[in-house]
This record gives C-alpha cells, sequence and structure tokens, in this order.
C-alpha cells in the first residue's frame, strides 16, 4: 500500500511538473557547474525529476520526501585568526529540510564529501529508493550540482527544486531556522 | 519581558471620554520597573540556545540583568558598521563587574568583545560600537564578583555592516592605523584639582580599520584580509582600568567611551594589538578636573 501511495503521489507531481519548460533552455555542463553559481539554471537535472513551487509545497506536506538545503555558508575568510570562532550565517529555509551547505560546489574537498556522503544517508536513512528534494534558492546551480551527485550516487528518486527558497517564501510557506547538518 | 501596550482602540476611546492617559502610559499598567520596559527588547533566542549559551557560559546560570546593568542600542541603526551601544552599571547593586561579554548573536563572530574590567572601573560605564550583519540581538553578559552572571540585551535592526565598504582607502587606512586620541570629560562639575576618588570620563580613540576579510576592494571585488585590534590593555597609572579581547564585531576606528575613579595617576596608558601582530602603545597625560 505504502508504494501504491507514493505511485500516486510521484504520478501527481510528474503532471504538475509538465509543461514547464523553458524558453531558451540553458545547456547541461559536461559534469558540474564550477562557477557562478548565480546564473540562470537547466530546466532538468538529467536522472532527476524537476518540480516547481506548488509541487515541491506538496511534496513536503506529504511528509515522506527529505528536504535538502544546500545554499551555501557564508565562506569563513582565510585570513582570520585560527582561533576566531567562526559561525557564518544561519538559514531560514523549509521547517524539516537538512542543511548541507558544502555539497553544491563544482568540486568537493574531504570534507565536503563526506558531508554528502553522511548527510544524504541522513536524509534518506540509508534507503538509495527514498524521496529526496534538492534545493537552494532561485537562479542557483548549487542545487543543480547536489541533485546531480545524488543520482550519480545510486539515488533513483531525486528531485530538483529550481526555484528553492526564493519560490518557497514567495508564497509565504512556513521556514524555520536550519542549523548546518553535524555528522553525528 | 512582556510589556502591556493600550491598544489603538482603546487610546481612541480614552481621548473620546477624556480619560487621564498618564495613568496607563509606560510601565505603570503592570508591576515591572520602569527601566524594564524598552522600546526594543530581545527577540529570538534560537541562537542564544542553538549555540552561543554554551560557548558563552558553558554550564553557569545565567541571570536577568535588569537590576545590575541597562544596555542601551538603537531600535534601528543608520549605520550597521558602526551600531552605537551603552552599558550602564546601576548604583545599587553592591558588586563590580569583573568581566563583560558583549555578543551580537547573528554576526559570523558573535562575540564582539570581552572585557575584564579592574577595580578603578567603579560602577561600570561603558560605551563603543558594533558592526551588524543581519538584524540581530546584542546582549552583556557580566560576571559579578561573587562570580554570578546576568544578561541584559536588546534588538537592532541593521545590516550589512561585516561587509560593508571600508570608510577610507585601505593603503591609507593601514598608513595612519595606531593613532590614538584620549579625550577627557570634566564630569567633577567645574572643581579643579587631581582628586583621587572622584569619577572621570574619557573617550579613547584609536585608529584602525578593524578589517573584517569580508570587506571587498573596490573595482577588483578581492576580499580584504582580515586585520583587527583584538588585544586592548588600558592602565591608570599602574593600576588596570580594563583589557579587552576582541573580534572583528568591534567597528573601524575602536571608540571605547568610559568613566573611572581617579587614583591620582598622571597617565593613561593604552596597549593595543591587532591580529597581525603589530603593537601600538601611547601614554595620555591626564589634567584631571582641570
Amino acid at each position: 500500500m505504502r508504494g501504491f501511495g507514493w505511485a500516486i503521489l510521484f504520478g501527481w507531481v510528474v503532471s504538475m511538473s509538465a509543461g514547464a519548460a523553458m524558453a531558451q533552455p540553458v545547456p547541461l555542463p559536461e559534469d558540474y557547474r564550477h562557477s557562478d553559481y548565480d546564473a540562470p539554471v537547466p530546466d532538468h537535472v538529467p536522472g532527476a525529476l524537476t518540480v516547481g513551487d506548488d509541487a515541491s509545497y506538496a511534496l513536503w506536506r506529504s511528509g515522506r520526501v527529505a528536504f535538502v538545503d544546500v545554499m551555501p555558508n557564508l565562506a569563513r575568510p582565510a585570513s582570520l585568526p585560527a582561533d576566531a570562532v567562526w559561525h557564518g550565517r544561519s538559514r531560514q529555509s523549509v521547517p524539516g529540510a537538512i542543511w548541507l551547505p558544502d555539497i553544491g560546489f563544482g568540486t568537493l574537498d574531504a570534507a565536503a564529501e563526506t558531508q554528502l556522503q553522511a548527510g544524504l544517508i541522513a536524509a534518506t536513512k540509508g534507503d538509495r529508493d527514498a524521496p529526496v528534494l534538492f534545493m537552494c534558492r532561485a537562479d542557483c546551480w548549487m542545487s543543480w550540482n547536489a541533485a546531480k551527485r545524488a543520482v550519480e550516487q545510486g539515488y533513483t528518486r531525486v528531485f530538483w527544486y529550481p526555484d528553492g527558497s526564493t519560490g518557497w517564501t514567495f508564497w509565504d510557506w512556513p521556514t524555520k531556522r536550519l542549523k548546518v547538518f553535524k555528522i553525528q | 519581558m512582556p510589556h502591556a501596550q493600550p491598544s489603538k482602540l482603546f487610546l481612541a476611546m480614552s481621548l473620546a471620554i477624556g480619560l487621564p492617559l498618564a495613568a496607563f502610559a509606560g510601565g505603570s499598567t503592570t508591576n515591572l520597573p520602569d527601566y524594564m520596559s524598552v522600546a526594543n527588547p530581545m527577540q529570538s533566542v534560537e541562537t542564544w540556545n542553538d549555540f552561543l549559551r554554551e560557548e558563552t557560559v558553558g554550564e553557569a546560570m545565567v541571570f536577568d540583568g535588569a537590576d545590575l546593568m541597562a544596555l542601551d542600542a538603537p531600535v534601528q541603526a543608520y549605520d550597521a558598521a558602526t551600531v552605537p551601544f551603552t552599558l550602564r552599571q546601576r548604583d545599587a547593586f553592591g558588586q563590580r563587574i569583573t568581566n563583560l561579554k558583549i555578543l551580537v548573536d547573528e554576526n559570523p563572530m558573535p562575540l564582539a568583545a570581552e572585557f575584564e574590567f579592574g577595580e578603578a572601573m567603579g560602577n561600570v560605564t561603558f560605551e563603543s560600537r558594533v558592526r551588524y550583519d543581519v538584524y540581530s540581538n546584542i546582549r552583556a553578559v557580566a560576571t559579578v564578583e561573587d562570580g554570578r552572571m546576568f544578561m541584559v540585551g536588546r534588538f537592532v535592526q541593521a545590516a550589512g555592516g561585516c561587509s560593508a565598504a571600508v570608510s577610507r582607502d585601505p593603503v591609507a587606512a593601514l598608513e595612519t592605523m595606531g593613532q590614538m586620541r584620549l579625550k577627557q570629560f570634566d564630569t567633577s562639575g567645574g572643581q579643579s584639582g587631581q582628586v583621587a576618588g572622584t569619577e572621570r570620563q574619557v573617550q579613547l580613540m584609536i585608529r584602525h580599520p578593524n578589517f573584517t576579510g569580508l570587506q571587498v576592494r573596490t573595482g577588483t571585488f578581492d576580499h580584504i584580509e582580515a586585520r583587527y585590534i583584538d588585544r586592548v590593555e588600558v592602565t591608570l597609572g599602574d593600576e588596570i582600568l580594563f583589557t579587552m579581547v576582541g573580534g572583528f564585531s568591534i567597528s573601524e576606528n575602536p571608540s571605547f567611551r568610559f568613566s573611572y575613579i581617579d587614583n591620582g595617576a598622571d597617565y593613561l596608558n593604552v596597549r593595543a594589538v591587532d591580529t597581525a601582530g603589530t603593537e601600538f602603545t601611547h601614554s595620555f597625560a591626564l589634567h584631571s578636573g582641570t
């Protein structure tokens, strides 16, 4: 029964998403986007399903889809003294979302790679068939990169919400302050 | 602290029927002392609960500090890079403030400064300026002689102050950094002479860009390296007035206005060190009461 309910939801989301093609599609990069992350994005991530505001909201309301916000945090200036306590900024986003601020960049260092692996396991409870949605804000390649990574990791139900928090807050849907995901 | 405000409707009705409004104004509708009724009380406690409390005081109890001190900061600031605050200790508390932390909750570096106060500071009055990255609480956490901690705070609407453009050309700012001035205010009421025990008030101004590392160079957009004064030591003759360990949340050209109890010393000495390790010292001749 669980699978049946999921199929209905999935089918509905697909129908909601149809016809959202852009006038001038942005070409897909060969691997990942590596710079100028604040720019128009393509209309899809290969292997993932693009969802708009309403569909994302429905997925969130269903309580079945893990939301992953990949909005990067304010980078710590390299010139700061080593002992200076740095917290970056807080992030106001979809309630219940997991905030993985380092996994949307073009290349990941070891720490970001760990955050990606551990974060996705936490979001999906280790089930690669569990639905997971990636977002940041509008015109942000970070969520595109992250969704693509999840697909390549073998996650089978990946959603990409390109309007992200920009779309979400436009409709005045609830938000909550997120904490950066910490590996347990 | 919740503070009952008379509703607009109530005000209008009161006016209409000629009720004396004074009876309902201010704190008189509650039993709170007047000083606890503020226009901009602290708001969200999320950051405090998430990590700031643990980082600042650990497991220690923190009491409401309204009876110990008042922290004044504007409801809204014109310049988020220089948001003024004033801390005033109340007369009647009976214990010295030995340590004071000033925190801006939402700044990337929340601890703006930590002060250790010597006996000669008396009842602490301290004024300075901080940067504001986004709308946030500003908190003062004070430790008194018996070790108890007290906290007061305000919410200030100001944003962008940690990355705001520097006010002078960065090269010029580095050439003149370390210059100091001391303004001496005569609070003796015109009484002359250098009398030990008299309360004095001064303003110490240090020229330093206090670069945050978040500011960019005009034109090139590369970041200016962080460099800020992180240690200040002020002595009155041989007696310590205060030491400060600071972060970049203290505004450029740090300015500290404070009162102290005259101990008869002829000089006020300042030693400041920035994060590049450069040391700046200055001794100011005191012309107390003249």
